[in-house]
Parts: C-alpha cells; sequence; structure tokens
C-alpha cells in the first residue's frame, strides 16, 4: 500500500511536467496580446513595445518557456502582469475562500444527495422516490445565478438575516453561496447513489441478505452501503476536483474572492503568469484527488487492494 | 476526536459569526463593477484604480468634478505663446501622507520617475525635454515641440505625486503602498476582496468628513443592487440601467445621473472600396435609427451622439445629431452606385450589450441592402485583430466595428488625434478604420501647437464641422454613467470619464 502511494505520487511529476507545457503553449497561443491589454485601450505602439519589453515577452517562445521553468524551479511563479503582485501571493489570497466554499458545498450535499439517494432506492417506485428525484432533478437543472439571486433577495435583503456578498472568513457568509453551489452537487449525488443502490439490489448476496430475514434497514446500511458507496466517491471526487477550481458564476454573483473569479478576470486581461499558475494548481488538485479516490476505495472495500 | 475536532471547528466559527458585521463609525463601502489593479498612479491604465489612486494622491493639475481643469498642488501656471514652456508655482507647507515635504524636488522625482519610460503612463511625458528646478516652489517643464494639451497631461491620473520617501522605500512596489497629498491614506488592499482608504487627519485643504472609504468589487449587476438595498453598500456604480425600477420608489436610495465622455461609434474600414465613398457613409448614418439601438440595447441609458466627440469635452461644438431618414439614405446609396446594397462583416467585443447594439445596426442597415454576418470575441482579441491590420491589406475586408472612447486627458486632442489621424493608424493608436485626411491633420496640428484657448478652440470647431459631414463613423450614442447610492451620502459624485471622486463624500442624518 505504501509502496503503490510513493510510485503513484512519484507518477505525478512528469505529468505535471507534460502539462505545463501544454499549459504554456494554450495561453500563449490564446489570440490578445498581454502588453496592449495592460498598456490600457488608449496607449500609443510606443508605450505597447515598452511594455512588452519589459514584461519579457518580445522574446522568442522556446526562451519564454525556459525562463518560465527556471523559475518554476525555484518555486517563483512570476508576477502577474496586470497587478504587478506575485502570483503565489494573488493564488493564496484567493485559494482558502474557495477551499472553505467547496468544503462546505461538498460536505453538506454529501449528506444531502446520500440521504435522499438511499431513501429514493429504499422506495423505488413509490411517491417518496419520485418527490426524492423531482426535488433532485431540479437541483441539476436550476441556474445556479438563479438560485444565487433568489437566495439572497430572499436571506440577505429582505429578511436581512445574512451578508449579501463577499467573503471576510465568517460562517455567515459561506450560508448562501455554499446552498447555491452544492445544490446541483447534490442533486448529482442523490442520482448516482439512487442508480448505484439499485445496482447493488440486483446482487445475490442481498437476496441471500433479505432470504435469511434481516430486516430492511440492515440490508441496507450493512450490506448495500458500502458497495453502493464505491461509484459514489469516485463521483465526489472529481466533483470536489471541479469544486476546487472555483465556480465562475457563483463566485460572481457572491462576489467571493476566490479563484474561479479570478480565471475570468486573468483571462479576460490574459494574465499569462497567472494563468499558467492557475492550471497546473488545477491538474495538480486533480491528480492529487484521483490519487485519494483510489486509497478510499481500498478503505471501503477491504477487498480492493493494491499491489 | 474528529468529532471533537468538528465541534471545535463549529463553536469557533459561531463566535465568529456572532460579532457584528458593521462597526460605528463614519465608514462608507462603495460597490463597483471594477476590480483594482493597481495603486501605483504612474503604472495605471484603468479609470477605476486610477479614482481610488485620485483619492489617495493629488497631482500639480486636477479635473473638478465638471473636468474643469483646476490647480491643486500648483498653486498657479503660466506658459509660452507656442506651447513649448510651463512654467509651475507649487503650493507651499504641504506634505505627503509620511511627512516628507512636497516641492520642487518631489515633483522631479515623480517626472523623472515616468520620463525613464517604463510605466505604462510614461507617454504622458513624452512631450518633456527636461524639468527645471526654478526654485524650492517653482518647476519649469521644457517640451520638445509645441503640445497644447500637456496641461491635461498634468491633470492625468498618471502623472500624480507620489511620496519620494515612499517612492525610495519601496520601489516598484509602491503599487501596494501609495502615499500621496490627498484627503485619504492608503490603509490596506486585499487583492481581490477591497481597497480601504482611511481619512488623512493633517488634510490641507480642510477636514475630511467621513473616517474610511471601502471600495469592494461586485461584478454581478444584480448583486450589487442587492448591496445596495441591504444596507451593505452605500454607494454603487455602474447602477444597471435594467434594474432602474428597483431602486426608484426606494425611499431611501438616490439614483444619479451623468452624461460621460465615453462616446460609442460605428468604426468604417474606409480603406475598403464601398466604404471609402463618403456618401455610403453618410446614407449608413442616415439609416441608423439611434434613439432605438439606445433604448434597446443600452437599457435608456445614453444620448445620441451630437459631434465627434462628447459635449462633457472642451471646445465641443454641437453638431448633430444626425437625422434618422431612410429616404435620403437610400438616395445616397442609389447615387454611390449601390441601389440594392452590398455585404460588410460586423465585428464587436461580445460584451452584452455591445453585441446588443451591433445586432440592431445589423437589422437597421438590412434596411439600405447593407447586409452582413456579425463576428464577436471578448475584448482583447477584438483590439488584438484590430491593431493587426495593415494600412494597403485592410481594404480587402468590408469592416463595420463597434468602437467606443473616452478621452483620458479630458482633452480635445486625446479624443481625436488617436482615433481619426494618419499618424494614428494601427499599431501605432486606435485609427481601425484607417481614416486618412490632409484637413483633418492640419486641424488636429492647429489645436495642439497654442495652449491658447481661443485658438485651440477655433481649429476644433472648424475640425467637428468637417469631420461630422465626412462620416469617417457611424455616429451613435453618448454613454450616460448611472450610479446609486443610501440618501445620506453626499459629496461623492461620478466623473464624466467614469471615475469618481469621493474628497467631499459625508454621511448625514
Amino acid at each position: 500500500m505504501l509502496k503503490y502511494f510513493i510510485r503513484r505520487c512519484l507518477s505525478i511529476l512528469p505529468v505535471l511536467l507534460v502539462v505545463s507545457i501544454l499549459v504554456f503553449l494554450f495561453v500563449h497561443l490564446l489570440p490578445g496580446d498581454p502588453a496592449r491589454v495592460v498598456a490600457g485601450p488608449d496607449a500609443d505602439e510606443a508605450t505597447i513595445n515598452r511594455i512588452r519589453t519589459e514584461l519579457g515577452l518580445d522574446k522568442s517562445l522556446p526562451e519564454q518557456y525556459l525562463t518560465y521553468m527556471g523559475r518554476l524551479f525555484r518555486g517563483d511563479l512570476g508576477k502577474s502582469l496586470s497587478s504587478k503582485l506575485p502570483v503565489a501571493q494573488e493564488i493564496a489570497l484567493r485559494f482558502p475562500p474557495t477551499l472553505y466554499l467547496a468544503l462546505t458545498s461538498l460536505a453538506w450535499s454529501i449528506i444531502i444527495g446520500i440521504l435522499f439517494g438511499a431513501y429514493a432506492a429504499m422506495h423505488r417506485g413509490k411517491w417518496q422516490d419520485y418527490t426524492a428525484m423531482i426535488v433532485a432533478v431540479s437541483g441539476i437543472s436550476m441556474p445556479q445565478f438563479w438560485l444565487g439571486l433568489l437566495l439572497m433577495q430572499l436571506f440577505a435583503v429582505h429578511l436581512g438575516w445574512l451578508p449579501v456578498t463577499g467573503f471576510t472568513g465568517k460562517f455567515k457568509e459561506l450560508i448562501l453561496p455554499s446552498l447555491t453551489l452544492g445544490a446541483s452537487v447534490a442533486a448529482i449525488i442523490a442520482r448516482f447513489t439512487l442508480s448505484s443502490f439499485l445496482d447493488v439490489f440486483q446482487e445475490e448476496y442481498i437476496n441471500t441478505a433479505r432470504a435469511k430475514g434481516l430486516p430492511e434497514r440492515v440490508v441496507m446500511w450493512k450490506h448495500a452501503f458500502r458497495n453502493a458507496l464505491i461509484p459514489v466517491v469516485t463521483m465526489v471526487g472529481l466533483q470536489f476536483g471541479f469544486l476546487l477550481g472555483g465556480s465562475v458564476v457563483v463566485e460572481t454573483v457572491f462576489a467571493w474572492p476566490g479563484l474561479g473569479r479570478y480565471m475570468i478576470e486573468s483571462v479576460s486581461v490574459r494574465d499569462y503568469p497567472v494563468l499558467q499558475a492557475l492550471l497546473l494548481l488545477y491538474s495538480f488538485q486533480f491528480v492529487i484527488i484521483n490519487l485519494l479516490v483510489d486509497m478510499l476505495y481500498a478503505v471501503i472495500n477491504p477487498e480492493i487492494r493494491y499491489k | 476526536m474528529k468529532a471533537k475536532h468538528l465541534v471545535l471547528a463549529a463553536l469557533m466559527v459561531l463566535t465568529i459569526a456572532a460579532v457584528p458585521v458593521f462597526a460605528a463609525g463614519k465608514d462608507i463601502i462603495y460597490a463597483s463593477d471594477s476590480t483594482t489593479k493597481t495603486l501605483d498612479p504612474h503604472n495605471t491604465s484603468d479609470t477605476y484604480s486610477g479614482a481610488i489612486e485620485r483619492a489617495i494622491c493629488q497631482g500639480l493639475l486636477g479635473f473638478d468634478k465638471n473636468m474643469n481643469i483646476i490647480p491643486l498642488l500648483a498653486e498657479s501656471y503660466t506658459y509660452n505663446d507656442s506651447a513649448t514652456e510651463f512654467t509651475f508655482k507649487l503650493r507651499k507647507g504641504i506634505t505627503f501622507q509620511d511627512g516628507a515635504p512636497f516641492n520642487a524636488k518631489a515633483v522631479k522625482v515623480n517626472i523623472d520617475r515616468l520620463m525613464t519610460g517604463k510605466y505604462v503612463r510614461s507617454s504622458l511625458m513624452d512631450p518633456v525635454k527636461e524639468l527645471k528646478i526654478i526654485d524650492d516652489y517653482t518647476v519649469k517643464f521644457l517640451l520638445k515641440q509645441p503640445f497644447g494639451a500637456f496641461l491635461n497631461a498634468l491633470a492625468h491620473p498618471g502623472a500624480l505625486m507620489l511620496s519620494p520617501a515612499a517612492l525610495e522605500k519601496y520601489g516598484d512596489d509602491i503599487g501596494s503602498h501609495p502615499v500621496g497629498t490627498g484627503p485619504f491614506m492608503f490603509q490596506e488592499w486585499v487583492s481581490g476582496s477591497y481597497v480601504l482608504i482611511k481619512k488623512n487627519p493633517n488634510y490641507w485643504r480642510g477636514t475630511v468628513k467621513v473616517d474610511s472609504i471601502k471600495f469592494v468589487p461586485i461584478p454581478e449587476n444584480g448583486s450589487r443592487v442587492a448591496m445596495l438595498r441591504a444596507g451593505q453598500a452605500q454607494y454603487i456604480y455602474p447602477m444597471p440601467a435594467e434594474l432602474l425600477k428597483l431602486v426608484e420608489n426606494d425611499p431611501n436610495i438616490d439614483v444619479i445621473k451623468q452624461p460621460s465622455i465615453i462616446e460609442r461609434y460605428l468604426i468604417f474600414n474606409t480603406k475598403s472600396k464601398v466604404l471609402s465613398d463618403e456618401r455610403v457613409r453618410q446614407a449608413i448614418n442616415y439609416a441608423l435609427d439611434k434613439k432605438a439601438i439606445i433604448n434597446i440595447a443600452w437599457g435608456g441609458a445614453a444620448t445620441e451622439a451630437d459631434s465627434v466627440f462628447p459635449a462633457a469635452l472642451p471646445f465641443f461644438k454641437k453638431e448633430g445629431p444626425w437625422p434618422y431618414d431612410l429616404a435620403k439614405a437610400k438616395e445616397l446609396m442609389k447615387a454611390a452606385g449601390y441601389p440594392n446594397g452590398f455585404k460588410v462583416v460586423f465585428l464587436t467585443p461580445n460584451a452584452s450589450a455591445r453585441l446588443r447594439a451591433t445586432q440592431m445596426v445589423q437589422q437597421q442597415l438590412q434596411a439600405i441592402g447593407i447586409t452582413g454576418e456579425i463576428q464577436s470575441m471578448d475584448v482583447a482579441s477584438f483590439y488584438d485583430m484590430l491593431s493587426k491590420n495593415k494600412p494597403d491589406t485592410v481594404g480587402d475586408q468590408a469592416f463595420i466595428a463597434f468602437g467606443g472612447w473616452s478621452s483620458s486627458t479630458g482633452d480635445a486632442d486625446w479624443a481625436t488625434r488617436p482615433l481619426l489621424s494618419t499618424e494614428a493608424f494601427p499599431p501605432n493608436m486606435s485609427n481601425y478604420g484607417f481614416f486618412e485626411d490632409k484637413t483633418v491633420d492640419n486641424l488636429i496640428k492647429a489645436g495642439l501647437t497654442s495652449a491658447d484657448p481661443k485658438v485651440r478652440g477655433t481649429a476644433y470647431a472648424q475640425m467637428q464641422d468637417y469631420i461630422w459631414s465626412k462620416a469617417p463613423w457611424g455616429y451613435l450614442f453618448v454613454d450616460t454613467l448611472i450610479a446609486a447610492k443610501a440618501k445620506n451620502i453626499q459629496g461623492i459624485y461620478p466623473m464624466a470619464d467614469g471615475a469618481f471622486t469621493v474628497e467631499e463624500a459625508e454621511i448625514v442624518q
């Protein structure tokens, strides 16, 4: 297990190297000239050229890549073209808000999702099933900006219970955005849990359990639950990866100082160093999450072991 | 163990949540759609960051809220007739917020910094040959050639004065630690979250009436309005036109409308065969129903363009608006030899209002037979594409592009020269339609070679008459800026260039 873990960790490095090249090319091949954006809409050519030189963008692509990689190995992500602040500092400011939002949303959507899914599975074909799934489908279908603005109108503007936007580290501020962001995730988890349970119910060991007269509760939670959980865990892992990238819509609606909004802002001003760092971070997060999910399989189902 | 942690975390969270959100005091929250990019005035290219810098720092000259030039750190100024020498007497007894004295040396440090050419706003000092210190409180700019708009360059946010001591201490990190002579002192900038400034107790122009102002970026229109309605922001800009109904009947909210210096127009590729004919360009102007475009695409927040540049700029001369007259448009098309019209390409940034406006233009021009696809792209790609055109090949594609301009120096020169002179062909500046006209070039020069308002006024009046009839653009409209505020807030004014001034801000009962 430990060996496997170490081997997997080492295999991350070549993946990240390939990603770094792809990311670099992708970012630099975007149409649009960062020097022009930094210089502003009314700059003349001389100013734009001065800035291009100042930013090192007048050098050839391979040269720029080598400089970039050289710095990266020394742990230097460069400076944002737009704010002139170190990229590492800019990301460090925005990572915690996105992380908190992802964790909170995921926490409640796992609980609600699995409960709803399991509940619907237990009452397959009855009104409870239909109700649970109607709620779930609504959750998936509801546009986030609409749900977000509705919640905001009700709880922040009319009732005045919660702050409208922003994040300064208070739990109160997390409630509305995490509800908005988690709604669709909870719904996806619920649907997944339902279908996973239904698959497991076809298995012979469930028939055996029922045949020996175990109460449905025990069949459900002791025999079916663990097995039904495996695909759900994979899916939760993936969702967590996406959530960690920051939700553009929710972060925009709630003026959340997170990574999703930062990504969009950086694309619109072609902030190369920031884009590269963010894309690398996203890839890194996904690789790590995949690794953790694989590890979790073994915890949930002892039959799955790695050599 | 884990459960214990959870309980602990929950308890901590609850205690934090119990602290009231707002402390008592005279604090204002200003919510905007923009994000602060930097607080180094010499390195700023966006209006929003520049406006915050103006609360912290001041220049030799500045603008009042109607964008008239006023002396600020300079007490008075004189210049010669040929606009090559400008002398400034500085105000005495002013200190920067860190205690450094304001004097001729401080001015020199700032101007020299700009003149290194390393900064975004270095171009403001391009006309300057040398800055001479005459005595402790007198400086003299010697220019390379006549530049009548030089006073505007010194009133620009890019020429704000930073403390020489702070520049020494922070170097180019001054962008996170600006120190000036303004009514507010920089307190904190959390990139992406907010900028906080607090009152300067030693402000030389008098007492500042609020304790602090916090600038927060709220990109989503609906959320910004919600902030104001819930009392969690006291001033919002822009107030989205489509949501005006929500706040107009609210007794606690005031709406402020301000004509801007932002003009919107259609750039005609005048090098293409069809659009090189001025009759065709005039026909298009006749075929545009500007009122409909304003009401539908712009939420009514604009007025029809009535000259090459907006009325809020100096030397403006009213020429229009261009009448909407389809019969005349068709007549002109026929005279030009295109009774059945032709094909063009419409280019526009994909920002929703601009795209909507372009769609309406596309629709309206069908009436005179001009048809074409719309190509929309994000702003950076749009300008990148336009600036890569070359004068000898651009004529191959007849395009009509949705353009807009705000003269950041608040002067007529900067509203015409970068857009319509031959020297402004891309990539040098923004004459994206490659409009080429000797008369215009000469009038632009005439407006620049004197600093005498009379001489300049005559040149710009002639220029506006001439350009208006030549129709290098499809004249559309001038934006109306809309802000909204809590009733008890006074003294924050939107400026015609989209910036704002907070110096006189106060909270009344």
